[in-house]
């Protein structure tokens, strides 16, 4: 075991650190996956131990085995998300499969001191799901989609044309928006200015209608490796070393119509398409203690380290632009972002570490006694500390080739993400009876507002409930948990003006089951 | 899908092969009380060691007749300087001595020679996450100002206290004749999107082609009357 413990302590863990502050948020603010017993306590498992969820949790759970077993949970998840934008209420749907903790615990008692005992853990399992899709349109006599681009564009201090070339610093929007003629030059006074089209009908007092359409889906899949040690009965420590593969996709359509009946305004409408995948593996630990004062009560201390990231984006954007000519005919524009990367899809490698969390649990365990029919129950709970404004974003460029205008994006990038969250607590309640080889779970989780502006309302309850069987070596369990979650989804945001967004909510409905052996 | 079918499968037939253990008497929960398995020493543990000594011998035995037969199994004891091999190709010498050996692939199966890719990272203006909203300051003068704050949001049609701009004149007017496409826009606003590009390299112009930056220029369509 003391190897097991010098192994994972000398494990290399490189400085390592997306691209925009919403992706810092995605890799902290979900809820904890386990299997389906854990699901049905809440996920409440910080010092329960006794379960292959220990190995996310708090791998001192694993010092609880002395004998063996293999599990395998499979699931699935049935989302309904209703979004309210600007007044107007939009429903979606999407199912996706999903799987918890799968592998094996391997717990060995000592051979010179009977009550010393280690374990060995191997599981793959999802963390986090990204499968959901937000719906919402409404219209709008403020703002235009168009002005991000016509601000960025403004900023960026390059010309038309040191945008539109094959090898653009802004060839998913600006660029795109200016070969489309989406936004253009435009003479104010003595100034030029950009401007989107679209903002000729807010000028005139009319309204735009919008629709946004965003899929999204994958997941992060950890493998972990985890080993325990049980020091008398009394002491239990753990440690997991996790290796996270994370895949992300997101398919953004975003359009934009003219709702007057006036057809010399110069424009009618446009559609942009944004698509990206981000890929890479991570590496991260997890180290944990459980205390046992007397017999039936137990507490937890975990200490989870930032996921350190690898990470490969690869992005194409499509615009396609409906105009009026100043003579009011109809005008038509379409580009694909290939144009401005070289006739392929841009790509790009960066660092991202997630953010760190710690977690502390008390547990009371009814009848701790060999006799399965005398085993009664047990009620546990956690309180989670997640620090989401610790995320960080790095160029995985080695230092001397990384350019200043880099540099300096990542470190504000950075300062952003510590400005606009913040570290919130979670928590997990939950609880078991059991009826000799049957179980009935109850649980309850709670996750808390990670932005810091009041302004937004997010936070995610989730219910649960859950049956066990376990007998002649096999244990079955089911679970379902029902999560309602509130957000807010900015479609676009602007520096130079109070932004909208849609608060959306989720009612996701997990269904897992675990099936497992002892050996 | 399928890989996942096959996983499942996979891990719930190896587990129902050995889940034999546990078949009679009380399943244990480990949640609640892990027992201690009793470890037996068998003979069947004595066999698999004396066919573990026995593999060994047999696998000396192999290395000692493969060294008669060919000088390069001798590395395996130590027993002969590896340096001096004729079998290493003067590789020990560096590449020049190599004969063999010439610095460039000649042929690489699967090669590409594809375009250099564009590597832009996937940034947002950072600025627009700390909100400069225009309010009106001061409604019998309409006198407006840009305040700094993050809560300031607008998710209503019918919020009267943000104003979009100060319009004091018609609709836009265009200037299009055709050899510059810079339109004018009239009303006076405070938008703060000037077009200052820090190089000369122009405004507005459609089918322009002299691009700036490091790859080839791309032209503008042209736009209708």
């Amino acid at each position: 075991m003391k190897k097991y413990l010098l192994l994972l302590m000398l494990c290399p863990v490189a400085t390592v650190f997306a691209q925009v502050p919403e992706d810092a948020v995605r890799l902290s603010w979900y809820p904890q996956n386990g299997s389906a017993r854990s699901l049905a306590i809440g996920g409440a498992m910080g010092s329960l131990g006794g379960d292959i969820s220990a190995l996310y949790v708090n791998p001192a759970g694993l010092g609880f085995y002395k004998t063996r077993e293999v599990v395998f949970t499979p699931g699935m998840f049935l989302n309904n998300l209703k979004a309210d934008y600007r007044g107007t209420s939009t429903k979606s749907k999407e199912n996706s499969f999903a799987f918890g903790p799968s592998g094996f615990v391997i717990g060995s008692p000592d051979r010179h001191k009977a009550r010393n005992s280690h374990a060995f853990s191997i599981a793959i399992s999802q963390t986090a799901n990204f499968k959901n899709v937000v719906r919402y349109n409404g219209l709008n006599n403020f703002s235009s989609y168009s002005e991000q681009f016509a601000e960025e564009f403004a900023k960026s201090g390059l010309s038309i044309d040191e945008v539109l070339n094959t090898q653009s610093e802004l060839p998913y929007t600006s660029a795109l928006a200016l070969q489309t003629y989406l936004i253009d030059t435009v003479r104010v006074g003595n100034a030029v200015q950009v401007r989107g089209a679209p903002e000729n009908i807010l000028d005139a007092g009319e309204a735009l209608q919008q629709e946004m359409i965003k899929t999204t889906s994958g997941g992060i899949y950890e493998l972990a490796i985890g080993g325990a040690y049980n020091k008398g009965d009394k002491w239990f420590f753990g440690g997991t070393l996790g290796i996270p593969f994370m895949n992300y996709t997101s398919n953004t359509n975003f359009s934009e119509s003219d709702t007057s009946n006036n057809k010399m305004n110069g424009f009618s409408s446009f559609t942009y398409n944004d698509y990206f995948e981000t890929s890479g593996v991570g590496v991260n630990a997890k180290l944990g203690v459980i205390y046992r004062p007397k017999d039936y009560i137990r507490i937890g201390l975990a200490v989870h380290t930032p996921s350190f990231f690898f990470l490969t984006d690869e992005r194409t954007a499509n615009l396609i632009t409906n105009l009026e000519s100043p003579s009011g005919n109809p005008e038509r524009f379409s580009e694909s972002s290939n144009l401005f990367t070289n006739g392929q899809p841009g790509s790009v490698e960066y660092h991202q570490r997630s953010a760190w969390r710690a977690i502390l649990s008390g547990s009371y365990v009814f009848r701790e006694i060999e006799n399965v029919k005398k085993q009664k129950g047990f009620i546990t709970a956690d309180v989670e500390y997640v620090n989401h404004r610790s995320g960080r974003f790095a160029s995985a460029e080695g230092t001397e080739n990384v350019t200043e205008k880099e540099k300096n994006y990542y470190k504000s990038l950075n300062n952003v993400v510590k400005d606009i969250y913040k570290g919130a607590f979670n928590f997990r309640l939950g609880g078991e009876v059991k009826f000799n080889i049957v179980m009935a779970r109850l649980g309850f989780a709670y996750y808390s507002n990670p932005y810091k502006d009041p302004g937004f309302k997010a936070n995610r309850a989730i219910v649960s409930g859950g049956l066990g069987y376990r007998h002649k070596g096999v244990f079955i369990d089911l679970t379902y948990a029902h999560q309602f979650s509130n957000d807010a989804n900015f479609p676009y945001r602007l520096e130079d003006r109070a932004n909208t967004f849609a608060t959306t909510r989720q009612n996701l409905g997990n269904v897992m089951a675990t099936v497992g052996f002892k050996f | 899908m399928n890989i996942k079918i096959l996983l499942a499968a996979l891990i719930i037939g190896s587990a129902t092969s050995c889940s034999t253990a546990y078949r009679s008497g009380q399943t244990p929960d480990d949640v609640y009380y892990s027992p201690v398995r009793a470890i037996e020493v068998s003979e069947e543990t004595d066999d698999k060691r004396d066919r573990y000594e026995d593999a060994s011998d047999r696998y000396e035995e192999r290395e000692i007749r493969m060294a008669s037969r060919d000088r390069r199994w001798r590395d395996m004891n130590n027993d002969y300087d590896f340096r001096y091999s004729p079998y290493l190709y003067g590789y020990n010498y560096g590449y020049y001595y190599n004969p063999y050996y010439y610095n460039r692939p000649v042929f690489l199966p699967g090669y590409v020679i594809t375009n250099p890719k564009n590597n832009t990272p996937r940034t947002t203006n950072l600025g627009s996450y700390n909100n400069n909203t225009l309010i009106v300051s001061n409604i019998k003068s309409g006198q407006t100002q840009w305040v700094k704050t993050r809560s300031s949001y607008n998710n209503s049609n019918n919020n009267s206290s943000f104003i979009r701009r100060i319009i004091t004149a018609s609709a836009p007017a265009n200037n299009n004749s055709s050899s510059n496409r810079t339109r004018t826009y009239e009303p006076a606003n405070n938008n703060t999107r000037t077009y200052t590009p820090s190089s000369n390299s122009g405004g507005s112009s459609s089918g322009s082609s002299s691009g700036g930056g490091s790859g080839t220029p791309v032209s503008r369509p042209g736009r209708g009357n």
